[in-house]
């Protein structure tokens, strides 16, 4: 080991040091910056940290143990005391890899796909920025850290998304996906509360080292809410957790703002809505994994949310005709995956799944950009088709994803995390309920199944089909500069070969192994194979590309059927969840403010006041002149305050 | 004298204490209210002067008494301003009527 | 107990009342251009002389001077720090402002500095006779104040509102005292809770604990919580925006000052449990009206007075939090904290909204500021972040006050204080929607408008930028926000 590399942990603070930097130098003077120097100071500082986080992989890998790094005090107040540190363990350093790497490739793709826009310095500041926060997320010692990230990047991303703030439906976008995720964040900060109310820390190692000699007894303060029952409290405890997880990564019933995003810029879309914020539920159970594995309730709730996610988002994303709406609902069902591995104890399989799926997802949205930006910001596949023609080297990336999104080709990225999944998940005992393992293997498949549908309806309709678009349309669609196109290409090799880490067979030391440090107590992985779910993968998107890509009339004629118009319809519709939700709770905070308003206003005010006035009246005690002006009521509400204060005061 | 109690003197403070607040809740000129207010300051001046003379004064306490100077004086400077800003309003719509001082609700 | 040393003590309260004076005779010598910058270099420098005497005559031990009538001891001089950093940002907000509205530029410093040395004096009270008069001096000065904008009816209407209710606010308020004088006879605090204490008389008890009940009904009004809040909409919105401020931060401060002043001293003698179970009712009312009420204004003004409503029940969330954990020792370093980011993100708000006016108009509604981040860059990024704080996002000092009370909450080990948090943390989720509603007018673009950049005055970017830079920097470190109250 060279001696940089040895000494890199005296400045592993610099990995999401350099893109604040960035952020503060774009931010700044981004405005007085020719634009050139707003892509080199955006793309150099997140490739510095990539750089950066690449030596700190080496280190960890061959030293075999954490880079820790520590500040003094940073919170202290009572018995609660926070250092600000970071830690890079391996499941840290494949993570901030993840992040930069990723991160890297598409600040570059931004160079090129936002080049017509203003405002570009508020862009790449924005999105140093995000990475600043996702990476004091992954990199955090302490769940302060780690939420401070988590809000961070919540913040990002919805500057992000309402980038274009032009159109006021982008900011809605922005404001929906920023309070959606202050409900999980509600879960979440209830977790850590819990969690320092039990075992007086919030560092992860304090955590595990609290659990390490068995079930710690629930100290007094928290006898009143579970009792003595310390299995009760840590189940309450990751659920709220998981309630955080659900905002984030976009898990039923919170993620119908994660397709509403898709109204910011594609980029973006690929570096958050896909790579890296929302795995955040997924790393942040996997950080935790000692606290998650503890409560059998909790893993099979996340089993049912993951699997049951993973095959409504499926069964949406297949009418949908908006490019990136296909994508973003792939986005929901895949992480939904991911969520299936945490919660059968696979936990490096999980995080194999992010990985992969960071790849080949960015890939599918750069490509679908590329699309996007070719055809004028048209982003209905409707109005595209036969894409294949002008766009070759697009196609060619987008393939790459649909097959290793789809998993049906074998030894890709995509198959060989998915197939490790189901084979997990099917061999998967929960005490609480036989079953359960067979019950999500099937759903599994059937989620893969839609999977392979959506991916190659898309690919038909898009690349292969007829064209729909006008002759001279058609003839203006080229393909974009070669810094979006190289990126396609990077993308598309890592997202062929990126999975070979993982292969058990090939290696003793793969992602497994390493991850396995953390995680330790996980079972052996061993490597996938090919199967009944790669069959019928390949079956149905085999059919599904023949279907849109010879444009034969079935679609079309099932949409119309009887029982195929009404499914059509719930599943266009995203089963009018976002109505719903509309109905159950947007319209009643809002009815109830105005009804309290009207209640205070009139009830309160006019009501009691003037119905005091007809009962003074009706005395003829009161005398005549008994009217309402707004300081008397004031003072009126006032009295009637005093009043019930001395009624309480008496009768207590 | 078995009418000067200190009970009837509470009571009969507490009364005039009521009879102001009844005041400031219904009537709808200021001029009027702020009156009601005066009311309810004597009142508690009463109070005051009650407790003191029937509880303390013998014993040479005579705290009740200062307090009292300092509430006629702090009620004074009240209604000045309470005055002044009634002349205001009075300048600007001919009116001080609190019907008419609705603007801002809701 | 030395004169002098009495006399000493109370410096910072002389030193303001005198400076006010002087502003008001200096007024009337001197050439009307320069009125206002003397006035304003006057001013500012009687309250960095008094701060400095506060910070002189900081005692580890509390002491109490003038036979008890004045205490001086940590936490009131904590609250004295928060007024006084108040009153002279408050003073640099109003510099252009005022000009564009009145005459008497003098009489608008010296209210302020007589208002201010009212609060510094009511938070160093500690008998009912000084503690009454400091509240009236600085209510009536304050009530003045509200009614400065003579020709206008808003401003009018506010202030005879606010005298009105303040009066017969303080008429219960001297009942309460009175009821106490004929219990127990004395004005002392102290004195009053001992004699509360070891008198097992019925009559003095009941009649001392009605009055207790009565004071702290006074109390409760001047901070603004339910059920005694009405005034503070009305008075808000109708106040010239830079005497908004002013009541919106520095007499919520002082308020509170003297509300944990009597429940570290008088009301020990109310049972606890009857105490907090009022309290909690209050509090609960308290946010929920204010976060909801705010939720459906469309005058900023009025929305951030209901939003000062909601954060009176967070500080009370964390006033009940300390009485339950201690009932006699409460540790109110939370509550000082989130005061002290309070007031900056507040006055911070309200300079933009001020300096961000055209032609002598403030900003006042949604429209009005719509853009406003285009206009000027620097204000909108200010308001973006104030309003972030006042919503409680991480990193500024918003987020930090409200961790600091909600933490307090969850370690007093009662079940009501984790029912307390929930709603508390259930309504500041409603109220990052208000927050963030203006935060998306200010950069909504109305289709094809140029905005024109418009600059703005030196006073207000620079009450701004520091504003901003301390909203952050305690934010982040929250350790430097202890350091500046010295808790």
């Amino acid at each position: 080991m060279p001696d940089f590399i040895k000494n890199i942990d005296q400045v592993i603070y610099l990995i999401p040091l350099v893109p604040l930097i960035g952020f503060a130098i774009n931010g700044l003077l981004g405005k007085k910056l020719p634009r050139g120097a707003i892509y080199f100071v955006g793309c150099v500082s997140i490739f510095i940290s990539f750089v950066i986080s690449l030596m700190a992989l080496w280190k960890v890998v061959e030293s075999g143990s954490a880079i820790v790094f520590q500040s003094g005090s940073w919170i202290s107040s009572g018995n609660l005391n926070v250092a600000l540190g970071f830690k890079i363990d391996q499941l840290s350093a494949v993570m901030i890899n993840i992040v930069s790497g990723i991160g890297f490739l598409i600040h570059f793709y931004s160079i090129g796909y936002m080049k017509e826009d203003e405002g570009i310095y508020k862009f790449f500041a924005y999105l140093n920025l995000f990475c600043f926060a996702m990476l004091v997320l992954v990199m955090g010692d302490n769940l302060l850290l780690l939420f401070l990230g988590w809000e961070g990047v919540g913040l990002c991303s919805y500057l992000l998304i309402g980038f274009w703030y032009k159109k006021e439906d982008y900011a809605d976008a922005g404001k929906k996906a920023f309070i959606v995720n202050r409900v999980g964040d509600f879960g979440f900060l209830i977790g850590i509360f819990l969690i320092f109310g039990y075992l007086g820390t919030i560092s992860f190692e304090g955590i595990q080292g609290a659990l390490k000699d068995g079930i710690p007894v629930v100290p007094e303060i928290l006898n009143p809410i579970v009792g003595k029952d310390s299995g009760l409290l840590i189940t309450i405890i990751t659920l709220c957790l998981f309630v955080g997880a659900t905002g984030k990564s976009a898990q039923i019933p919170l993620y119908t703002w994660l397709p509403d995003a898709m109204a910011g810029p594609t980029p973006v879309s690929a570096l958050i809505h896909a790579a890296t914020m929302v795995t955040a539920g997924v790393y942040m159970i996997g950080r935790l994994h000692f606290l998650f594995s503890l409560s059998e309730i909790t893993m099979l709730v996340i089993l049912v949310i993951g699997g049951v996610t993973a095959l409504y988002s499926g069964t949406i994303g297949i009418t949908q005709t908006d490019i990136k709406k296909v994508l973003a609902y792939s986005t929901v069902s895949q992480l939904g995956y991911m969520f299936m591995a945490m919660a059968v104890g696979a936990f490096s399989v999980g995080i194999f799944h992010l990985m992969t799926h960071a790849f080949f997802k960015a890939l599918l949205f750069l490509s679908s950009g590329s699309v996007i930006l070719a055809c004028h910001h048209e982003q209905e596949m409707t109005k595209m088709g036969k894409l294949c023609k002008r766009l070759p080297i697009t196609h060619g990336a987008m393939l790459v994803g649909m097959l290793a999104l789809s998993g049906v080709f074998p030894y890709m990225s995509g198959f060989m995390s998915k197939d490790l999944i189901l084979e997990k998940v099917k061999h998967f005992h929960s005490p609480i309920m036989a079953s359960a393992g067979e019950i999500f293997w099937v759903i599994g498949i059937l989620a893969a199944m839609f999977t392979a549908f959506y991916s190659f309806r898309l690919m038909g309709m898009t690349f292969w089909g007829k064209s729909n678009m006008s002759d001279d349309d058609y003839h203006h669609v080229h393909e974009p500069s070669w810094t979006m196109t190289g990126v396609l290409v990077v993308l598309a090799l890592l997202s062929i070969f990126g999975g070979l880490i993982g292969l058990a067979s090939l290696s003793e030391s793969n992602l497994h192994t390493f991850l396995g440090k953390v995680f330790t107590g996980q079972n052996t992985v061993e490597s996938p194979h090919i199967g009944l779910p790669t069959i019928l993968g390949i079956i149905v998107s085999a059919i599904a590309g023949l279907m849109y890509g010879k444009n034969w009339s079935f679609p079309e004629t099932f949409s119309r059927s009887g029982i195929g118009k009404l499914l059509h319809k719930l599943s266009y519709n995203k089963y009018y969840a976002d109505e719903i939700y509309h109905f159950i709770f947007v319209q009643p905070i809002m009815k109830g403010s105005k009804l309290l308003w009207r209640w205070i206003d009139s009830f309160m005010i006019e009501g009691i006041v003037n119905g005091v006035a007809r009962l003074a009246q009706i005395a003829g005690y009161f005398g005549q002149n008994f009217q309402t002006g707004s300081v008397n009521t004031y003072a009126f509400t006032f009295l009637i305050g005093v009043i019930l204060l001395l009624i309480y005061f008496v009768v207590i | 004298m078995t009418f000067f109690t200190l009970n009837n003197c509470i009571i009969l403070g507490l009364i005039l204490f009521s009879i102001g607040a009844y005041g400031v809740i219904t009537r709808r000129n200021l001029l009027v209210v702020l009156m009601s207010l005066e009311i309810m300051f004597n009142a508690v001046n009463l109070i005051f002067l009650s407790f003191n003379y029937f509880l303390y004064y013998q014993e040479g306490r005579e705290l009740g008494q200062y307090f009292v100077l300092l509430v006629i004086a702090v009620a004074a400077a009240e209604a000045a301003v309470g005055l002044a800003i009634l002349v205001t309003i009075y300048r600007n719509r001919r009116n001080v009527d609190s019907d008419l001082l609705k603007e801002m609700k809701g | 107990m030395n004169y002098f040393e009495s006399i000493f003590a109370i410096l910072p309260i002389l030193i303001l009342t005198g400076t006010a004076l002087i502003i008001l005779l200096v007024e009337a010598f001197i050439d009307k251009h320069f009125k206002n910058l003397i006035s304003l270099i006057l001013s500012v420098a009687g309250l960095i002389f008094s701060m400095y005497y506060l910070i002189c005559g900081m005692k580890t031990n509390a002491t109490e001077y003038f036979g008890g009538s004045y205490i001086v001891d940590n936490m009131g001089m904590a609250f004295s720090l928060i007024i006084s950093i108040v009153a002279i940002l408050v003073i640099f907000v109003s510099f252009h402002y005022i000009t564009k509205k009145y005459k008497n530029i003098g009489e608008y410093y010296s209210l302020i500095l007589f208002a201010s040395a009212g609060m510094i004096s009511l938070s160093l009270s500690n008998d009912m006779m000084t503690f009454f008069i400091s509240l009236e001096v600085m209510s009536i000065a304050v009530y003045v104040l509200a009614g400065l904008h003579r020709e206008n009816l808003r401003s009018n209407e506010s202030a005879v509102k606010y005298l009105i209710l303040g009066a017969f606010a303080s008429a219960f308020l001297l009942l309460g005292i009175a009821f106490i004088y004929g219990a127990t006879g004395e004005m002392h605090f102290g004195k009053i809770s001992k004699i509360l204490l070891n008198h097992s008389s019925e009559y003095t008890v009941t009649l001392g604990s009605t009055g207790l009940l009565f004071i702290l009904i006074g109390f409760l009004f001047k901070i603004g919580a339910v059920p005694f809040q009405q005034w503070v909409p009305d008075v808000y919105e109708g106040a010239p925006m830079s005497v908004t401020a002013f009541m919106a931060t520095g007499v919520k401060t002082a308020a509170f000052a003297i509300l944990i002043r009597g429940l570290i001293t008088i009301f020990q003698v109310i049972e606890t449990q009857t105490l907090v179970n009022i309290l909690s009712i209050i509090t609960v009312l308290t946010m929920i009206v204010g976060n909801f009420m705010a939720l459906i204004q469309d005058n900023i003004k009025r929305l951030l007075a209901y939003s000062g409503i909601a954060h009176t029940g967070y500080i009370l969330l964390g006033i009940i939090a300390s009485k339950v954990t201690s009932p006699n020792n409460m540790d109110i370093s939370p509550i000082l904290f989130y005061l002290l980011a309070y007031a900056l993100m507040n006055i911070g708000a309200f300079s933009v909204l001020i300096g961000g006016g055209s032609d002598g108009k403030d900003l006042e509604t949604f429209d009005d500021i719509r853009g406003l981040g285009y206009k000027n860059r620097l204000l909108g990024l200010c308001m973006v972040v104030f309003f972030f704080s006042l919503a409680g996002i991480p990193s500024t000092a918003g987020f930090m006050g409200k961790f600091f009370i909600f933490k307090s909450a969850i370690q007093s080990q009662s079940l009501l204080l984790y029912g307390l948090s929930i709603i508390g943390i259930l309504t500041a989720i409603v109220s990052v929607y208000y927050y963030l509603k203006i935060v998306v007018y200010l950069y909504l673009k109305e289709e094809k408008r140029v905005y024109e950049r418009q600059s703005v005055k030196w006073n207000y970017l620079l009450i701004n930028i520091i504003s901003l830079v301390i909203t952050l920097l305690i934010g982040i470190f929250p350790h430097i926000g202890y350091y500046i109250l010295k808790i």
